[in-house]
């Protein structure tokens, strides 16, 4: 396999992972409003994702993959709500540690990253294109 | 009969066109580039993927492989050695690509990251640019031995 089909295939778990990246930022946006039903419970705890280099022995390269998908150990923000079925003695209501503004920055950092993944593919296309025009 | 004759003539003339081509080994150097071009793309690409691994550090690969062909080019107008402790090669050549971290990181991210995306898209175009001179440069080669078929 040519350097340039590899750099496709690297880019291409690149964007993989840039992905991935993007559907736990979704579900931190999204979940940023979900409390607990009753006193006691935990509200929702937001994920981090976080990125390795994996060495794929077959394309002899490496790739991108996600290492894992872990919780926020942050504090709970805690919100005066007396009449909040998931309040506590005192009226407080423990809601998500998700900061909507992070995610947002977060949701733009990935979306860069995915469009220059996306750059270089169209790089290495143009160059093995290039090399077909000798042909003609 | 006639025909036969200005077919051998023809074999002829590309012979030597080769030969001439041969010497000048353009099409060895341009190979040569194309190869390095290629491989330094996929480094690019892989520095681009690698741009939110934690404690990845951006590669380059590096081009004295390339001159070392150059080098090599060289090393046939160079003494042969008669005794021993006489320079009998360039010491450039007979390396091959390889890749290396890259020089100076001015820009880190907390988690130990150092890719700048914007330098490796600059190097990406550039490579880019490369590549399709050399192709340019493989065609035009390619025009000046159709030329001696041609006549």
């Amino acid at each position: 396999m040519s350097d340039l089909t590899k750099s496709m295939f690297i880019a291409a778990s690149g964007m993989r992972a840039q992905t991935q990246r993007l559907r736990v930022i979704a579900e931190n946006v999204a979940n940023a409003d979900s409390v607990g039903a009753a006193p006691g419970d935990d509200p929702y705890r937001r994920k981090i994702i976080t990125f390795d280099s994996v060495l794929d022995r077959e394309l002899g390269a490496e790739k991108v993959a996600v290492k894992s998908i872990e919780r926020d150990k942050g504090d709970f923000k805690q919100v005066y709500q007396p009449g909040h079925p998931a309040a506590d003695a005192n009226g407080y209501v423990l809601r998500p540690n998700v900061n909507t503004l992070i995610e947002m920055t977060d949701m733009r950092e990935a979306r860069r990253s995915y469009e220059a993944n996306l750059q270089s593919i169209q790089a290495s296309k143009s160059m093995l294109r290039n090399t077909l025009e000798i042909l003609q | 009969m006639e025909k036969f004759w200005a077919f051998v003539e023809k074999v002829k003339l590309l012979k030597e066109a080769e030969i001439m081509a041969d010497r000048l080994s353009v099409k060895d150097v341009i190979g040569e580039r194309m190869r390095f071009l290629t491989q330094r793309q996929k480094v690019i690409a892989t520095n681009v993927a690698q741009a939110d691994t934690p404690g990845y550090e951006a590669r380059e690969l590096d081009d004295r492989a390339f001159k070392s062909l150059l080098g090599r080019k060289v090393a046939r107008l160079l003494p042969a050695s008669t005794a021993a402790g006489h320079l009998s090669r360039n010491p450039l050549s007979g390396r091959s690509a390889r890749e290396q971290g890259g020089r100076d990181p001015y820009e880190a991210s907390p988690t130990g990251n150092v890719v700048n995306l914007e330098e490796q898209m600059i190097q990406s175009a550039d490579n880019q640019l490369n590549y399709q001179a050399m192709v340019k440069l493989y065609r035009k080669q390619t025009e000046m031995m159709k030329l001696v078929l041609r006549r």
